[in-house]
């Protein structure tokens, strides 16, 4: 947006020397989108080097404590964990009171502090051999930096957080598997709704909010996977097709804030893997009810999540159906189509599910193309064309065509797509300049 | 949020902090000061750790050798399937760590461990076409790493490997400080000699 507001200002004067716009016309628009800022690109780069300082700070006293000392007693070790942290602490507090309208101060001092926790957490155990698991380090070091973005509004110290969950997840021992992954996720969460709704334009804000819904994604999807055959369908689909959902809010008009736009994509990509493995027979053929792991406390609760998703983008469905925004409302009606052919599978009606999910991805792949292609929108129109692309890699796999069937399938697909990329580019605003 | 709020908040984050970081340093230099040291036989393999280093995994273990009471067998077994059971430490004539009782309840104080595994260990039979019989139970702790220097942790791992094979008699210990059932490692032994002295650092 800013770049657009700088190129406005630039053609303003010649607009108005040309007679195109009055000057009172310019100076309406020159108040209305104002001025643009030209310290972003040096704002930017600030900030992107301050967290990167700040980051590989904090990793390198990491691996340097890691190398283990034998020069340094255990008093000595004990000092640098708790001085790192002091320091630490200390240039955060400095950033809060002094330097609170420097956001590359603010960055990097929140990322330090984060990174700092985890060193002294890692120093302590190395020095008095403590026992324990990697996932219980990321526990203890996770727990302790949550609240660190609410104080400092640091969107850096919030993705830090997410990636440390991210970590974590891999590393639970599902025989004792803690609940608190999800408390850490709802912990974390209203920070990065707090986030885009102060700065929707934001890359800062859009970032944190993808980092946010792959740690989510992942920890649904790794409980979920431990829980009931085939529940990680119903949470990845659901909680998938809700980010779809809230990616294109409001219903009635596409997304103006940025960071929607920039989610949307992840999404709808993770969407159609989803969809993709969901279209082959084997995946429904497992859901069964007998398994005794769904009480499990982490599986419930991600379960109840899936739900939750599955309500909003139903919801979702309706009111972009209702406003013509087809191809948003099919992919959000995935929810409801999983949860319920999730349930006809467990009484053994798993037929239904694979023939249903090839049926939905072809509709949303044609839906998506021809969506694209009446708006002009080249992506959208690609995204349609990757979509039934996968569904037709899937079908190559279990089908009984002949090998010379499915390569003429493959050909004329092929030459289907560079046909409507040209076609489209032709059509472009772009294209017809240049011809002119 | 107002600029005192947030420092206030800050400070009760960074009390939080080091609080959590000190306790810890309390705790286990309090128990390496004034503990009681056991000699406890274990074995070692080295992998490392992302953020602590490397590390000599351990696997400290006393054997309750059998004829073991029926009383303490059922509470081994208990322990086994999941219960959390303690171990009362003393100390045998060769002055390694031994289970002198074994109790459900945590003790109010004194030198006791909380039992991570229990598993039964087995012996052939000296009859042949006879089952294997019951020669004692395992019991093993939290305490499970021995952080070395990143450039000698393979060399003590392959040091304690190969001793017993050099010389059967061979044992390879920690010596552990334990006070009110926290067990801090002190030092790891082959033969009596610190591990970081036999690896020649």
């Amino acid at each position: 947006m800013r770049r657009e507001v700088a190129w406005l200002h630039a053609e303003l004067p010649d607009l108005v020397e040309r007679g195109i716009l009055t000057p009172e016309a310019a100076a309406a628009l020159r108040r209305h989108y104002g001025t643009p800022d030209r310290s972003a690109a040096a704002s930017w780069g600030q900030l992107l080097l301050a967290s990167f300082g700040a980051l590989l700070v904090g990793g390198g006293i990491i691996l340097i404590l890691a190398h283990n000392w034998d020069q340094l007693g255990r008093p000595a070790r004990a000092a640098i964990a708790i001085g790192v942290l002091v320091a630490a602490q200390a240039l955060t507090a400095f950033a809060v009171v002094r330097r609170s309208a420097s956001i590359a101060w603010t960055e990097a001092t929140s990322g330090f502090l984060v990174a700092s926790v985890g060193a002294a957490i890692a120093l302590v155990g190395q020095t008095y051999h403590v026992g324990g698991s990697f996932e219980g380090l990321m526990q203890a070091w996770l727990w302790l930096v949550v609240a660190i973005p609410y104080i400092t509004g640091s969107s850096l110290a919030s993705m830090l957080m997410w990636a440390l969950l991210f970590v974590r997840i891999f590393n639970i021992s599902w025989h004792d598997a803690p609940a608190d992954p999800w408390l850490l996720a709802a912990a974390g969460l209203p920070f990065v709704v707090a986030k885009v709704r102060r700065d929707p334009r934001s890359w800062a804000a859009a970032l944190t909010a993808i980092t946010a819904a792959i740690s989510i994604f992942t920890v649904g999807t790794v409980f979920a996977s431990h829980g009931w055959r085939e529940l990680w369908a119903v949470f990845d689909v659901s909680f998938l097709a809700a980010v779809v959902g809230a990616a294109a809010w409001p219903p009635d008009r596409d997304a103006v804030e940025q960071w929607r736009r920039r989610l949307l994509v992840p999404a709808w990509l993770g969407l159609i893997a989803v969809g993709t493995i969901l279209t082959f027979d084997d995946m429904w053929r497992t859901v069964t009810i007998d398994e005794p792991t769904y009480t499990r406390v982490p599986v419930v609760e991600a379960a109840v999540v899936a739900v939750a998703c599955a309500a909003f983008a139903t919801i979702m469905t309706v009111r972009l159906a209702r406003a013509g925004r087809f191809p948003a409302a099919a992919a959000s009606a995935a929810a409801i189509l999983v949860v319920l052919l999730h349930v006809f599978s467990m009484f053994d009606i798993q037929v239904a599910g694979w023939i249903a999910f090839n049926v939905w991805l072809l509709a949303f792949g044609v839906l998506t193309v021809v969506d694209g292609v009446r708006s002009s929108a080249l992506g959208t129109a690609n995204l349609g064309l990757l979509t039934l692309a996968a569904l037709i890699a899937a079908r190559f796999f279990d089908t009984d065509l002949s090998f010379l069937a499915r390569g003429l399938v493959f050909v004329a697909f092929g030459i289907g797509c560079l046909a409507v990329n040209v076609w489209m580019m032709r059509r472009s605003p772009r294209s017809e300049e240049s011809t002119a | 949020m107002s600029t005192t709020l947030k420092v206030s908040l800050l400070a009760i984050l960074a009390t939080l902090q080091i609080g959590s970081t000190a306790s810890s340093i309390v705790k286990y230099e309090t128990t390496l000061r004034s503990g009681t040291a056991y000699r406890i036989p274990s074995n070692a393999i080295d992998p490392a750790d992302p953020f602590r280093g490397r590390y000599v995994t351990v696997r400290p273990t006393i054997t309750m050798r059998a004829p073991i009471p029926p009383e303490t067998v059922n509470l081994l077994e208990r322990i086994q399937s999941g219960e959390t059971g303690y171990v009362v430490l003393a100390e045998d004539a060769d002055g390694f760590a031994r289970a002198a009782q074994l109790v459900m309840q945590q003790p109010a104080g004194g030198d006791y461990l909380e039992i991570a595994h229990v598993w039964p260990q087995w012996q052939e039979s000296t009859v042949p076409n006879t089952p294997s019989v019951l020669a004692g139970y395992n019991l093993q702790f939290s305490f499970d790493r021995y952080y070395m220097n990143d450039a000698v942790a393979p060399q003590a791992q392959e040091r304690a490997r190969q001793a017993p094979r050099a010389n059967a008699e061979s044992r390879t210990w920690l010596s552990v400080r334990v006070k009110n059932g926290i067990g801090v490692i002190e030092g790891m032994f082959i033969d009596g000699v610190p591990i970081e002295r036999a690896v020649g650092k």
